[in-house]
């Protein structure tokens, strides 16, 4: 107890005053520290009344409620649409993930202890004007309803005429109109099925089935894919990678077949729109020397001396700023080995909403003159 | 008191912490690549036809991850993907030159004309200008040394030549490769032309250690030979290689011998030269007895040398390859330099002993002892009595000098071509050489003759 030495010797009285404040503030560090472990909800499903999400009549005593969204009345009876209900500024055990907040912090690379983005990134910098590497529509997905269109850019680049996701549905149904918005959900979404013009539909029954955690072998249900991605496997972070750490954060999907066809990998999900940057021959190619930077392959692929092996540094701690997928996703690796679990995938270097860096690359690539994280996996070339 | 100086260490030690962790955290570690001419903030890399917002010496000057950037192919614009993800074709696989830009990535940027750098022009002299300061001409890119075209027969190193000796002799080097990356590691590389006599900015890696650069330390540099001495510096009798230093210093050179003889050493594979249609001949540059006497073997006899050799208290002299060969072309034949220790060759042909000027740049002619004219070496060779390798009956009547059957002027007999005894590896008799290489010594034996 502070202040509580007895003896009259001032040394001892002082050491035992600070050796009590240590003890508390160690103790006080040490809860800081697993206070997240303490307190992370497990969110899935979503859980509450009803009226949290739905409106039956878009009226209460013949008005438009102020929390609901003027643009209804909504699909599902939603009070609100996609970006409606995720539009806020993120928070430690919150239940809802937000994608769009304004000017989120988004530190270094989105994974420090004081940002406000999620595994996917965020929209914000994508309606914010280009400053250099910064800002602008090159810096995520310029979604309708939450960006404008893309002022260069009318089709995905890499558009191959859409590959099918697990269910057998195809972006656009194989062909992207010029000038097309991506959507969240649905026939040019990336949740949900592409079969369904509805987003709604598209993602139906996802919400409420959620299950959070290992997603394998999810078949063609919106709501067993990881994130609402029909076939998608895959483990969700408790926090959707809130403040991310070698021990709790995603574990994406992948397999070691660069262009190959497997449809449950997070960057098969990528290939549907984009699918020129991930067929093999003739355009990844099927091993080194790449024609493009490769995806759905394993660096234990490489010698076993080779930069590659540096990953993650001593113990090759699995590092979340430039994630790695795996073959099993059933548990969090908080380490690699070269196994199988050293899988590139598109968004170990892409935020899949978007980043404040061009190209929504999730370090400042194009503004560091060596790459900046590349090194993380290019580690002689620092 | 006390209690205030407990606290005060206490905040000391915290302070010392958080300072420690705060550098740790946020010092900017400068890389290999950070350093290298590449990834040189002020003069790296720097594409002038993608967007700005990739800053210089940034990875996608050179690499397009996607085979394009933000969906279109900035120039220079080509329907396929590339190796390495590189903007253009790595290399054609061209057998002999002259090349285009597109034969070679490397060529895209490092050429006089059209270069893809902003500015459109990256000079890049060759080694006798940017070490040796022979400022005549107008040598200036990469490219442009691989294409000499000259009176006489021009040489440079033969790139198909070399991706294949690579590919089959580095692990590390793929089919694929760029042969430049051969002897430069493009993400270590240093620039060195505006300091060349500092070596840790060396620009090579050896071909057997490609992740390390070659001459940057102590122990890689031509000071490793006793008996290494810089050349002079072009148009002058005081200053040397590399840069004109006012003093010979061979630790500013790098050790081209050992450098070059990860390929050419007598213990390597064959070489095969497509230009000479014929397997190059291997180098021994130790000091074995069978060794060339300009490398580490013993010299024999008068070497007539000229300066700053002959003053230059040296028992035994090694040369570096670089002192007389270019790296990647020559309007000469066999890569030899446009300007030797300080004096320019001005070769006009490869004939009637042309190339003999290669070798007055180091030893004394007739002209110099006094006793003939440049390019003469009667001296040397019959005009020492019994001390001459070739006199008495030996001259008369032998042929020699008729061997290529051409006349030689003012009664005299033609000349021997210097080449035809005196190459790497040469020695006489020589039973695999041509008349007269297999002329008898006087006293019987063999005798080094390079």
């Amino acid at each position: 107890m502070p202040g509580s030495g007895t003896h009259i010797n001032g040394n001892y009285r002082v050491c035992t005053v600070w050796r009590v404040r240590l003890d508390l503030i160690s103790s006080l560090l040490g809860f800081l520290v697993f206070l997240p472990f303490w307190i992370a909800p497990v969110h899935a499903r979503v859980n509450g009344p009803c009226s949290n999400c739905h409106t039956m009549h878009y009226s209460q005593d013949n008005t438009i409620l102020s929390e609901w969204d003027e643009g209804g009345p909504h699909q599902a009876l939603l009070r609100t649409d996609c970006g409606g209900c995720h539009t806020g500024t993120n928070e430690l055990g919150a239940d809802t993930p937000f994608v769009m907040s304004a000017a989120p912090n988004y530190g270094e690379n989105g994974t420090g202890m004081d940002t406000t983005t999620l595994a996917g990134g965020s929209f914000y910098w994508v309606t914010q004007p280009a400053n250099g590497a910064v800002g602008g529509d090159a810096t995520g997905h310029n979604v309708a309803g939450l960006t404008l269109a893309d002022s260069t850019l009318n089709t995905p680049p890499g558009f191959d005429g859409g590959r099918a996701a697990a269910d057998g549905s195809v972006p656009g149904a194989g062909i992207w109109p010029s000038g097309q918005q991506v959507t969240c959900a649905g026939i040019y979404g990336c949740h949900g099925t592409h079969a369904e013009a509805v987003q709604t539909n598209a993602i139906h029954g996802a919400h409420h089935g959620d299950l959070g955690g290992a997603r394998i072998s999810p078949g063609t249900a919106p709501a067993a894919g990881y994130r609402f991605l029909v076939g998608i496997e895959g483990y969700e972070d408790s926090n959707w990678e809130f403040h991310p750490t070698a021990e709790a954060h995603n574990q994406y999907k992948g397999v070691n077949n660069p262009g190959g066809s497997n449809t449950s990998t997070i960057s098969s999900l990528c290939a549907r729109c984009h699918g020129t940057y991930h067929s093999g021959t003739g355009n990844i190619g099927t091993a080194s020397p790449w024609l493009r930077h490769p995806t759905d392959y394993d660096m234990g692929n490489t010698d076993t001396l080779s930069e590659y092996r540096n990953y993650g540094g001593t113990g090759n701690t699995y590092n979340p700023a430039v994630p790695l997928a795996s073959e099993t996703v059933t548990t969090v690796k908080r380490s690699v080995t070269f196994s199988n679990d050293t899988i590139v995938t598109c968004i170990s270097c892409h935020r899949a909403h978007g980043s404040k860096y061009y190209k929504a690359m999730r370090w400042n690539y194009a503004g560091s003159a060596t790459g900046g994280l590349c090194g993380e996996c290019h580690s002689s070339k620092d | 008191m006390v209690k205030l100086d407990v606290r005060v260490l206490m905040c000391l030690r915290i302070c010392i912490v958080a300072v420690a962790l705060l550098s740790a955290t946020t010092c900017v570690y400068a890389g290999a690549y950070a350093t290298s001419a590449h990834g040189d903030p002020d003069a790296g890399v720097l594409r002038s036809s993608i967007p700005e917002a990739y800053i210089r010496g940034n990875c996608a000057h050179c690499h397009e991850q996607h085979a394009s950037v933000g969906g279109v192919q900035p120039s220079p614009a080509n329907a396929t993907v590339s190796g390495f993800a590189l903007f253009s074709t790595n290399f054609s696989g061209r057998m002999v030159s002259p090349y285009t830009q597109e034969d070679n990535f490397c060529f895209q940027c490092h050429t006089v004309l059209s270069s893809h750098q902003v500015g459109g022009s990256i000079l890049n002299h060759d080694y006798a200008e940017t070490f040796g300061g022979y400022d005549e001409g107008t040598d200036e890119g990469i490219l442009e040394q691989f294409n000499h075209s000259s009176g006489m027969e021009n040489s440079y190193h033969n790139l198909r030549d070399i991706q294949k000796y690579a590919a089959d002799n580095f692990d590390w080097f793929k089919e694929d490769s760029n042969p430049c990356v051969a002897c430069h590691n493009p993400h270590r590389a240093r620039r060195n032309k505006n300091a060349v006599d500092n070596p840790v900015l060396t620009a090579i890696s050896r071909p057997t250690d490609h992740e390390n650069l070659w001459g940057d330390t102590p122990g890689e540099t031509m000071a490793g030979y006793r008996d290494y001495l810089p050349p002079y510096f072009y148009n002058s009798v005081t200053r040397y290689e590399p840069g004109g230093k006012t003093y010979p210093d061979s630790n500013l050179v790098p050790d081209y011998s050992t450098f070059c003889n990860d390929c050419h050493a007598v213990t390597m594979p064959l070489i095969y030269s497509t230009e000479l249609g014929r397997n190059l001949i291997m180098i021994d540059w130790s000091s074995a007895a069978e060794g060339d006497k300009h490398g580490q073997s013993a010299r024999t006899g008068e070497t007539w040398l000229r300066e700053p050799y002959a003053s230059g208290n040296k028992s035994n002299y090694v040369l570096s390859c670089l002192d007389c060969h270019e790296p990647h072309g020559s309007p000469y034949p066999f890569l030899v330099r446009r300007s030797i220790n300080g004096e320019p060759l001005h070769l006009t042909s490869d004939v009637n002993d042309g190339r003999g000027n290669q070798c007055r740049q180091c030893h004394k002619d007739d002209s110099l002892l006094g006793t003939g004219d440049v390019n003469d070496w009667k001296l040397q060779h019959h005009g020492q009595g019994q001390l001459s390798p070739y006199s008495g009956s030996q001259v008369s009547g032998c042929g020699c000098h008729y061997a290529e059957g051409s006349a030689g002027g003012g009664g005299r007999p033609p000349a021997i071509r210097c080449e035809i005894c005196h190459y790497h590896g040469s020695f006489v008799p020589n039973p695999a050489g041509e008349w007269p290489a297999t002329a008898p010594l006087k006293n019987g034996g063999t005798r080094k003759t390079f």
